[in-house]
């Protein structure tokens, strides 16, 4: 089981007068299952860019299992073992979803054989019920099939922290439970997952911790049942919840 | 027509295959190539189209890499063509010091392949630093600052007469000593067909290693490809150092009295770049060979059809009576060339010989397979529930 | 001192530089050191240690990690930038005091600023949209006196700044230019006022054509978000359009009048107007619509090729039927210059008498009322607002009744033609070859990427600036056929400055 340590330190971003991340803290140590919620506009996807190395943070500063990422490019912080999920997916569309996991594996492994990574693509992908579209360019798979190629990628890449940006949003319902399962065994394999989601229900069923972002800052984080009726996040979080 | 193409198709299939049969005619090809310069009923002048036909299959080819798979749309190839050529001649005419390194070449002390292997090396160097400062330009950016820099380059060449000959040109050093025109025609001929085919393996053992495969990634989505852990930066620097330096060797070699016998600034102009991205489209920018395939036919018809003679059928005659029409084309077989263009990046994407090239991979079976095992959500939905009872 | 040594000093920074580049990150992390140091720091760290204070200063970094922050660094690089300028000087000339290429080594300065500044800014959590952009202009122009003004305090940088600091540096520009080439007649006293407003006044009278052209252009990216590859090869056969309709034209009333009939220029301008249009209104209709409804994969590939490919037909085809050889028109004025007289000042202190080309003021005239028409119709027709809307929000203008495809074809076609009016309006003065297009288009892209893509305005300044910038570049190149040769390489010089200082120009909207 590889090391987990990933720890925030008072990590800020601003957006010229926007202060979209402000001060989070908080770390995580050992192979848990976070849910990250939040409000529309509370800074979650801007947290993943800083953590992932997209961006860069204003101040403050991310360690992962004792390098400091922050600031590194993304491909960097990849290496070290934090691995990511878009909202919006992003295959590489005009090559085939074979290709999509041999570039994680490859550039994770450079000096792999290749028929040693496409026997491990092989297994990850009918893991993922999507073993039959090897040789199909990953543009003309739908919507769901393109988010559980993401997570096909991740395992290619081996990492030890996992961030899942909206894995549920706009997939059918029975292949959710495909993604739910695939984060349950993920999970058992010693990896620390945190995703972000607005299905609540997913949330709470999965996570063993929650942390909740309000205009950018951590307002809650612990345990779900006691998250779920501490009064700042009631007021704060699901008084907003009426507008969407 | 279609009938008797199935017929063949199956043919095909059922017996030696469709990769054999592409192997067999690769091996054609070049077993024709290599007899060509023999054929004693060919000119001189026909060699020469062939030389150059070959020299623009190595531009357009490697220009694919750059623009078709990795999706970097540099109009600066030709420039750095220049920069290879260039210094490839000055060193061999003026010789360098470089007094802090203790070296000094004198144009006695060093060889044509010395020059030209110095003249690859600085292409390389000048193609290192562009890439470097093109890592924050994308698309039409990248394509405006590369003619700003190829653009630059040729006023330079052209102005500072006193070093590189102006407009006049600048000749290299012979890589060749051979005193019989025919002979020499047939070395030359060999020559750059060999350089060809080494530099199509080379960009064919980059486009299959891992690296081109990043370089794909790349030209998909940057930020997803750095997300999965490819070096977006050394890729990037490293495809640009690449091209330019089998472009500034194929420049340099060509210029040194092989294909041509001085290089001039006329070489370097946004029209001539303009020639191999034409190539390149109509082969297809996303196929090595399909580029340097559409680069050699390309130029073999644009020499052909320098003149069009039609000759009229029965018995008719124009109005001077002869019996053929006889059509000088100039500059229309140019303009025909760029409808061509226009039209295949509109309706035929991926170049005039796409077709031909999948059908010898076999690849159209396989996309017909994958299109029919496309679902949406909801059949795969379906399809699980179905397998879990 | 002898030369060898100096060369020698220039070459043990750098190679120090490197060494600690390569060594001080892969050897202090075992060292003590606390985590604020990270892994760039000690990069540079190694490259500023060694370039300054060779093997010492990499030996300190490994032994002292945390002295990396802040002070330690800025004592670093005086004194890296201090030996590099004295070696500097002694390489290049012994006789200029060190002092003063310590100011002048612009360049030097102009890179270290650009490497720090924007950090201190990011790491003031400060805005640092136009750090870059003022970091790289300051040090070239003030030198280490930028780091004084943006340190302490990181305070806001303006458009004023950066025009501030870019004339600054135009002027040093000039200074040098003067000290070493004295004999001039850009700096010979006392006529080089004269001189240099000539040659301004020429660049601005020729910038503002130039502007119409880049106007069409932007008009196209602000709607469309394409670059028209094509533009320059339209703005050429505007002018073939104009000189074909005269020549006939011209022809044609001297048959039917029986007197030697010739057209005035000026009636080329609206039949190449209205031609133009036409063919980009077809040209979009068939080959970019298609893009905007989503047929065409890979969209910014598609539309840098096209439009490459259309200008690639229209220069061919010119060719072949109007051949390589220069064409002209007739003038459109008789007059052949206006003079403004001379302005005393004091008996040493004079400007003028300052000629302008009659056939180019009144270009400049017509590119003058164009520009204005345009600006009014978009404004105030209802056509035109619709245009901006457009640009400003697709989806929006859709929702309140524009269509935006007949809004794309509107963009492309007015653009278009604002380039063939261009064409026509300067086919009376410059000889005409199917190449031309070329080397203007290379000036349009100049044009707006220096006034930022999409903004009208950034065109209109745009345009000016880069005719005075070739007018005084080609004037005061001290071998003035080199000049001439060189025009379009001076504007070239900014483009690439521009693109990679601010992409976004100088009135570019800013993306996040």
């Amino acid at each position: 089981m590889s090391e987990i340590n990933l720890e925030l330190n008072k990590v800020s971003k601003r957006f010229g007068g926007n202060q979209a991340v402000d001060h989070v803290s908080f770390s995580v140590t050992k192979p848990e299952l976070i849910g990250m919620i939040g409000p529309n506009g509370a800074g979650k996807t801007t947290l993943t860019n800083l953590m992932s190395g997209m961006l860069k943070p204003s101040s403050g500063a991310i360690y992962l299992n004792g390098r400091r990422i922050d600031g590194h490019p993304a491909y960097h912080v990849t290496r070290a073992g934090l691995g990511r999920t878009f909202q919006i997916t992003r295959a590489l569309g005009r090559m085939t979803v074979m290709e999509n996991m041999l570039v994680p594996g490859l550039a994770h492994n450079p000096g792999a054989r290749r028929p040693t990574l496409v026997a491990r693509a092989h297994e990850i992908l009918s893991l993922l019920t999507i073993d039959h579209l090897t040789n199909e360019l990953s543009r003309a798979l739908s919507g769901g099939q393109r988010k559980l190629l993401e997570l096909g990628r991740l395992l290619m890449l081996d990492p030890s922290v996992i961030i899942l940006d909206e894995p549920f949003a706009g997939v059918h319902p029975r292949l959710q439970d495909t993604i739910s399962n695939y984060i349950h065994r993920v999970h058992d394999s010693g990896k620390a997952i945190i995703f972000i989601s607005h299905n609540m229900g997913a949330v709470f069923e999965l996570s063993q911790r929650l942390i909740v972002l309000h205009h950018g800052a951590v307002i809650a984080d612990g345990e779900p049942q006691v998250v779920k009726s501490d009064p700042a996040v009631i007021d704060a979080y699901l008084g907003h919840d009426e507008d969407d | 027509m279609m009938a008797l193409f199935r017929r063949f198709e199956t043919a095909i299939d059922n017996g030696i295959g469709r990769r054999r049969l592409s192997y067999l005619l690769i091996a054609l090809i070049i077993a024709f190539f290599l007899w060509f310069p023999n054929d004693t009923s060919q000119s001189n002048y026909a060699k020469t189209v062939f030389i150059s036909g070959f020299f623009y299959a190595i531009m357009s080819s490697s220009w694919a890499l750059l623009a078709g798979i990795a999706g970097q749309f540099s109009f600066g190839h030709m420039a750095f063509m220049g920069i290879g050529a260039y210094v490839a001649g000055l060193i061999a005419r003026d010789g360098i010091t470089f007094a802090l390194l203790g070296i000094n070449i004198t144009p006695e002390s060093i060889s044509a392949i010395g020059s030209i292997i110095i003249g690859t090396i600085a292409a390389g160097a000048v193609g290192l630093v562009i890439g470097w400062l093109l890592l924050r330009l994308r698309a039409a950016y990248l394509a405006l600052f590369t003619i700003a820099f190829s653009e630059l380059f040729r006023i330079m060449m052209l102005t500072e007469y006193d070093y590189t000959g102006g407009s006049n040109g600048l000749s290299l050093r012979p890589l060749l000593q051979i005193a019989d025109v025919n002979v020499a025609r047939q070395v030359e001929y060999y020559l750059m067909f060999a350089l060809l085919i080494v530099c199509l393996l080379g960009l064919y053992w980059v486009a299959n290693s891992p690296i081109g495969l990043f370089l794909r990634a790349m030209r998909e989505d940057e930020d997803a490809a750095s997300a999965l852990g490819v070096n977006v930066v050394r890729y990037k620097i490293l495809v640009f150092v690449f091209t330019s330096m089998i472009v500034g060797c194929a420049g340099a070699i060509f210029y040194s009295d092989v294909g041509s016998e001085r290089i001039i600034p006329e070489q370097l102009e946004i029209l001539q770049m303009s020639l191999i991205i034409a190539y390149a489209v109509i082969g297809g920018m996303e196929s090595l060979i399909g580029a340097a395939a559409g680069a050699f036919i390309s130029r073999y018809l644009l020499e052909a059809m320098r003149q069009v003679v039609i000759t009229l059928p029965f018995g008719m005659t124009t109005a001077d009576g002869s019996d053929a029409f006889v059509w000088d084309t100039g500059f229309w077989r140019f303009a025909l060339f760029g409808v061509v263009m226009v039209f295949t990046l509109r309706y035929m994407r991926n170049g005039l010989l796409y077709p031909i090239i999948t059908w010898f991979s076999g690849r159209d079976i396989a996309m017909k397979e994958t299109v029919a095992i496309r679902e949406s959500d909801d059949e795969h939905a379906a399809r699980l529930e179905t397998d879990d009872e | 001192m002898n030369e060898s040594f100096a060369t020698w000093l220039l070459l043990a920074g750098p190679l120090w530089a490197a060494i600690g580049l390569y060594f001080l990150p892969r050897m202090a992390p075992k060292r003590k050191r606390d985590s604020a140091v990270s892994e760039h720091d000690l990069q540079a760290a190694g490259v500023v240690g060694g370039f300054a204070l060779g093997p010492v200063g990499i030996g300190l970094f490994y032994l002292a990690p945390n002295l990396i922050r802040r002070f330690t660094l800025a004592a670093g690089i005086t004194i890296a930038v201090f030996i590099a300028a004295q070696a500097l000087v002694r390489v290049s000339d012994p006789n200029l005091p060190s002092a003063l290429w310590l100011i002048l080594a612009g360049p030097l300065w102009a890179g270290i600023a650009s490497y720090f500044i924007p950090r201190r800014y990011r790491d003031a959590e400060a805005i640092d949209t136009n750090a870059l952009t003022a970091a790289a202009l300051g040090g070239f122009a003030i030198g280490p006196l930028i780091f004084g003004l943006t340190w302490k305090h990181t305070p806001r940088i303006s458009r004023e700044w950066i025009i501030v600091l870019g004339s600054l540096g135009a002027w040093q520009i000039y200074t040098l230019f003067a000290i070493h080439n004295a004999t001039n007649p850009c700096v010979a006293a006392p006529f080089h006022l004269t001189y240099l407003t000539q040659q301004t006044a020429n660049g601005v009278v020729i910038g503002s054509i130039y502007s119409l052209m880049a106007v069409g252009l932007t008009l196209i990216y602000s709607v469309q978000g394409v670059v028209s590859f094509a533009h320059g090869q339209l703005y050429m056969v505007g002018g073939y359009f104009s000189f074909y309709f005269l020549l006939h034209a011209g022809n044609i009333l001297s048959e039917l009048t029986g007197a030697e009939v010739s057209v005035n220029p000026i009636w080329g301008i609206p039949v190449a107007a209205v031609i133009v249009f036409i063919m980009g209104a077809v040209f979009e209709r068939i080959f970019l619509k298609p893009m905007h409804e989503g047929l065409i994969e890979r969209v910014s590939e598609y539309a840098i090729l096209i439009t490459f490919g259309f200008g690639f037909f229209l220069e061919y085809t010119t060719l072949a039927i109007a051949g390589p050889f220069p064409q002209r028109t007739n003038r459109f004025i008789e007059i052949r210059r206006f003079t403004l007289p001379r302005t005393q000042i004091t008996d040493d202190f004079f400007f003028g008498p300052i000629h302008i080309i009659g056939d180019r003021a009144f270009a400049m005239v017509v590119g003058i009322v164009l520009i204005f028409a345009l600006l009014y119709f978009l404004q105030r027709s209802w056509t035109g607002r619709a245009l901006r809307a457009t640009s400003q929000d697709r989806q929006a203008a859709a929702v309140t009744g524009i269509n935006p495809t007949n809004m794309n074809t509107l963009s492309f076609a007015l653009g278009s033609m604002l380039a063939a009016m261009s064409g026509a309006a300067l086919i009376p003065i410059f000889n005409w070859v199917p190449w031309v297009g070329a080397e203007m288009v290379g000036r349009s892209y100049v044009i707006v990427v220096l006034g930022g893509l999409g903004s009208v305005p950034g065109a209109l300044a745009g345009g000016v600036i880069v005719g005075i910038v070739e007018a005084l570049g080609a004037g005061c190149h001290p071998d003035p056929s080199r000049g001439a040769a060189y025009k379009e390489a001076f504007a070239l010089v900014i483009f690439a400055l521009v693109l990679l200082l601010k992409p976004t120009g100088l009135f570019g909207r800013e993306h996040n």
